[in-house]
């Protein structure tokens, strides 16, 4: 009886982090039990029905190259299909996928029911359950314990939720949705430092109410992509996405209903993302702009809701269907569901190792918007690296963790980590790689799968795969390095601005290249000469940023260090120098002290 | 973040003053201290803390001879291994020396990198570190007067004014690239060229600066000119207030050039005395008037010395029009015997009329003198602040390559370019101590309006 309530992993959560922890903890064979509150918003996509985009697209990737399910549950799902920046070079192309909520919510949860090992329950968690302080399960609010030897909180934006929508608050973690209060409570208790974060979303309106005709459409681009290597779909029958404008009208009337804005008058104390405004905070923080683009976004093949990306607000619903009418197509429009915002707690990530355990509590884990972050992808790419630790720890085996300079991955656990989310909910964006040259989403295959082989993720056949892809990528490498046209390399000639892969179908045809190959060819020689550089500066500082911090370091007794290096050290407390000197604010000649320091207590 | 400590960076740097000393030291440390002393020079040395001689080799020519002292780490200034080179004082011979290590493979010292090696090695603290410092710091009024500025942030702000433009740059292309779908505006390359252009004038001009420290720290030449017998050397020893040159009444007794520095408003003035300029048969002293031509044309200020007593001579209008267009003083000397030649015969130059033999009118010229030596008679560059270290140029160099290299591909994807201004960006954050990557995404979302 007590084995069917006995796990080696249990997951809090069936959102993105939730389901990915799940499905790869299951896969590495740990015997795992996804807790949601609710069967039926397994996979549910609360904000925009998109996936991918600038910074995203090379998340999901990656999230592929380590076996995970979300990029398979996203093409299978996908209704439109784009490629973003090809204005730019391969470092930017982002590959993004609108997708049908339904079919989305479904293929995850359908997935996940016929996964060995995987067992997914309805429940809402009450409490976590300590024996001899030592972390041993959760108690759920109907009574029932689930015992785990590792526990991984994906509790998304539910923990204390509170949605708000103009002078109407209520206890929810989305709309329509309970939240959870007793474990948030729990986790203060436990000694986790937890902070409000805000985010919003927009109304959904009614698609037989829109006059599309005469709007700016945004087309389903045939390209033959997809997120994932492992199976191949297409998009049958790509949906249109539209564009409208908000005009001075629309501003008048946020600027004459500003005091019924819960932002404005104090009631959402939550930090929201910069990246991710209300309509009446665009309106507000850049006065002189005198329109603002909104993406009308379809969320299904079998619903006519139409989601309006950029157009995020908590003013009462009275003045955003005010708002919306005067829009040029919304005229008539109906809401089926006005915008509101989210306010909930987050904990703070720097409490956590690049496994994301928990420093304080062993065998915790936590992933996703819980720790601060904002958006499916980056839920997601906690949520698989939780889980490969969580199910790699039962057996004792190496952590698994991914570097900055390798991944978008490593470069967000870092981030988390050491800078943590105080400021506003995470996002990633290329431009916060250290290199976003070196990692791109055509080559996470070959930065990632061996590591992911290693630890199991894949099977043996998948890494063929790969291995056979690297080798033939190898081949045409050698090969355009020796062999001429008019007294040039094709090398020489690739490495010019103007010359692509593809002015050489010959090679293309004699390799039998995939669009993917041909730009990781071409990318590693275009971007070659920074490539080698940002190479050379990291191992010139790898003596020092791989050395670990002795654990017994007390930071108050380092001479020369400045009060807030050490108050920062002590929090963060980080794990190797270079971590260290990541920490923002902490400056050169803090890490000098350190070192200096550790060189006198330990022998490096 | 770079900790600029790697020891396998082997450093060089001139250690001692190039002006005004007859030996100067240049130091190496690092790993590679021993094989680069090696590499230039002729015999071999491997025993520490031996003094050798040797001669230092440049592409099989002998360069300088030297002593050479290789200190094995621990034991050494930097607790590292070291090699010091004492060689011939002077800029050309240190900098030949130093060039060469430098192509064999050390890399240029940053300012007070011995000093911190010795403290990251643990040689000597922080406080100890920062009293070096200070010593080394130790200047003339001009150049203290500018460090007080540069102390002051003057330079600093206005790097930091660089680095928040290029930002701004940058900002702008990354919110396109990470915005493809927002409101913002496509990046043009005239938008590019127009604003790196800037950055680039005004970085060359502050680069340009440097030449005023070099200025100072060379220091003035003033060459003193005239026909044999004018009083040359007696002006000479008048200004250094003791007998440095030979002084007698036999023309042509100045063969060569004879050289002293002062210390004059604040600034080194290096006095030339030169050979009286005439048409000889004699070769050595033929040779000495080239040389004294040579000298005349490279100097800042000449005081050109003619006798008073006499008429002005056609040897006087030949070195007159040499020197037209250079900044001079004319004194007229030994009026003492009778004024033959009157101020007024040249109207509008500075001129003064002196004794040299009874003193009378010296001051009048020392004040002259004192007038024309200030620094803003021999630059161009009309300055706020002097940059006065080659770090701060060597930086302030790269930035201009890379912003040349940007011009050049302008039309290049914009990945590139962004690429390329944080490499110009944390250039700079090098030049004042600061690298920030945070600071990207906060211009972006000030700037502009962006997301769903």
């Amino acid at each position: 009886m007590k084995k069917d309530f006995t796990y080696d992993v249990i997951v809090i959560g069936g959102g993105h982090a939730g389901c990915e922890a799940a499905y790869i903890s299951a896969l590495l064979k740990a015997k795992t039990l996804l807790l949601t509150i609710n069967l039926d918003t397994i996979g549910e996509t609360p904000c925009n029905p998109a996936f991918g985009g600038a910074g995203k697209s090379q998340i999901i990737r990656e999230i592929d190259a380590l076996g995970g399910i979300m990029p398979r549950i996203v093409d299978r799902s996908a209704i439109q299909v784009r490629m973003l920046n090809t204005k730019g070079g391969a470092a930017v192309h982002s590959l993004r996928m609108q997708i049908d909520r339904e079919k989305y919510r479904y293929e995850m949860k359908v997935t996940l029911e016929k996964i060995p090992n995987l067992y997914v329950k309805q429940g809402k968690v009450k409490n976590l359950l300590f024996n001899n302080n030592e972390l041993s399960g959760v108690i759920c609010n109907t009574g029932s314990t689930y015992y785990g030897k590792k526990i991984i909180i994906a509790a998304g934006t539910f923990l204390g939720g509170k949605v708000i929508l103009g002078e109407t608050e209520y206890n929810a973690g989305r709309y329509g949705e309970p939240g959870s209060y007793s474990l948030s409570d729990n986790l203060k208790e436990i000694g986790f430092n937890t902070f409000k974060l805000k985010t919003g979303t927009p109304s959904r309106i009614a698609g037989n109410s829109i006059d599309f005709s005469g709007l700016e459409k945004q087309e389903h681009e045939n390209i033959d992509q997809n997120f994932s290597i492992w199976e191949k779909n297409t998009v049958k029958n790509g949906r249109d996405c539209y564009v409208v404008r908000t005009d001075d009208k629309v501003h008048e009337i946020i600027r004459q209903n500003i005091e019924f804005s819960p932002l404005f008058k104090g009631i959402i104390e939550g930090k929201g993302p910069r990246y991710c405004p209300s309509i009446e905070d665009k309106v507000v923080r850049f006065f002189d702009k005198d329109s603002h683009k909104i993406f009308l976004e379809p969320e299904g093949n079998n619903t006519d809701e139409w989601y309006m990306q950029g157009f995020s607000s908590s003013l009462p619903e009275k003045i955003q269907n005010t708002m919306l009418k005067t829009i040029k197509g919304l005229e008539n429009c109906h809401i089926f569901k006005p915008g509101y915002a989210v306010e909930y707690y987050s904990i703070d990530s720097t409490q956590l190792y690049n496994t994301l355990e928990s420093k304080n509590i062993k065998n915790l884990y936590f992933a996703g918007q819980v720790n601060g972050t904002s958006g499916y992808e980056e839920a997601g790419a906690q949520g698989i690296i939780a889980g490969i630790n969580a199910a790699l720890s039962l057996k004792n085996k190496e952590k698994f963790t991914l570097s900055r300079n390798e991944s978008y991955i490593g470069t967000l656990i870092d981030d988390l980590i050491l800078k943590g989310t105080q400021k506003e909910p995470y996002r990633m964006f290329t431009s916060r790689m250290d290199n976003r040259m070196i990692a791109r989403q055509d080559n996470a295959y070959y930065r990632l799968s061996e590591k992911a082989y290693l630890a199991g993720c894949i099977t043996e056949e998948q890494f063929d795969i790969i291995k056979k892809k690297t080798l033939k990528i190898k081949e045409v490498n050698n090969y355009i390095a020796v062999n001429k046209v008019k007294n040039k390399t094709f090398l020489d000639m690739l490495k010019t601005q103007n010359t692509s892969l593809e002015d050489f179908p010959d090679i293309i045809k004699k390799f039998e290249l995939t669009f993917d190959e041909i730009i990781t060819i071409e990318s590693d020689v275009k971007y070659a000469g920074y490539i080698e550089k940002h190479n050379k500066f990291l191992e010139m500082n790898k003596e020092w940023t791989e050395k670990k911090i002795p654990e017994f370091i007390d930071y108050f007794k380092i001479p020369n260090l400045t009060i807030e290096a050490r108050q920062k050290f002590k929090e963060i407390n980080p794990v190797t120098i270079g971590e260290a000197g990541r920490i923002s604010g902490i400056s050169s000649s803090d890490i000098t002290a350190l070192i200096l320091y550790i060189r006198k207590i330990v022998k490096w | 973040m770079s900790f600029n400590i790697n020891s396998n960076r082997t450093i060089a740097a001139i250690a001692t003053s190039v002006v005004g000393s007859t030996i100067g030291v240049v130091r190496l440390s690092g790993k590679n201290s021993l094989s680069i002393l090696n590499s230039i020079i002729q015999k071999k040395i491997n025993k520490p803390r031996y003094v050798y001689l040797r001669n230092i080799i440049d592409n099989n020519e002998i360069i300088d001879n030297a002593i050479v002292i290789y200190f094995k780490s621990p034991w050494s200034y930097t607790g590292e291994d070291m090699v010091e080179i004492q060689c011939h004082g002077g800029y050309v011979t240190m900098r030949r020396i130093y060039s060469l290590l430098l192509k064999m493979g050390a890399e240029p010292a940053q300012k007070g990198e011995f000093t911190k090696r010795s403290f990251l090695n643990g040689k000597i603290d922080l406080t100890q570190a920062e009293a070096v410092n200070s010593l080394i710091n130790s200047s003339n009024t001009v150049l203290a007067d500018n460090s007080i500025k540069m102390m002051n942030g003057i330079f600093s702000d206005r790097i930091k004014d660089l680095r928040e433009k290029i930002l701004e740059i940058i900002a702008f292309i990354e919110a396109y690239i990470d915005f493809p779908e927002d409101d913002v505006d496509e990046i043009s390359p005239e938008y590019l060229n127009s604003n790196i252009q800037r950055l680039y004038n005004e970085l060359i001009v502050i680069k340009n600066t440097y030449s005023i420290y070099k200025k100072l720290k060379e220091g003035i030449k003033v060459a003193i000119a005239g026909r044999p017998n004018a009083g040359k050397s007696s002006l000479l020893n008048a200004c250094l207030k003791e007998e440095k040159a030979i002084v007698t009444h036999i023309p042509g007794t100045t063969r060569d050039v004879l050289e002293h520095t002062l210390y004059i408003n604040g600034m080194n003035v290096t006095i030339y005395d030169t050979a009286g300029i005439r048409s000889t048969e004699d070769t050595v002293e033929s040779i000495g008037i080239m040389r004294a031509e040579k000298t005349l044309m490279d100097s800042d200020i000449i005081l050109h010395i003619i006798d008073a007593s006499v008429e002005f001579t056609s040897e006087d209008k030949y070195i007159y029009d040499k020197i037209k267009n250079k900044r001079k003083i004319i004194i007229l000397n030994k009026i003492d015997l009778g004024k033959c030649l009157e101020k007024s015969f040249f109207n509008k130059d500075n001129i003064v009329e002196v004794s040299l033999k009874t003193g009378e009118g010296f001051d009048n010229f020392e004040c002259l003198l004192q007038n024309e030596i200030n620094i803003e008679n021999f630059v161009d560059n009309d300055f706020d602040f002097f940059i006065d270290n080659e770090r701060y140029v060597n930086s302030i160099h790269k930035v201009v390559l890379i912003l040349q290299k940007i011009l050049d591909e302008i039309n290049k994807p914009l990945e590139y370019t962004a690429e390329d201004l944080k490499d110009a960006k944390d250039e700079l954050g090098s030049i004042i101590g600061e690298i920030y990557h945070d600071d990207i995404l906060d211009k972006i979302f000030s700037t502009f309006c962006l997301g769903k």
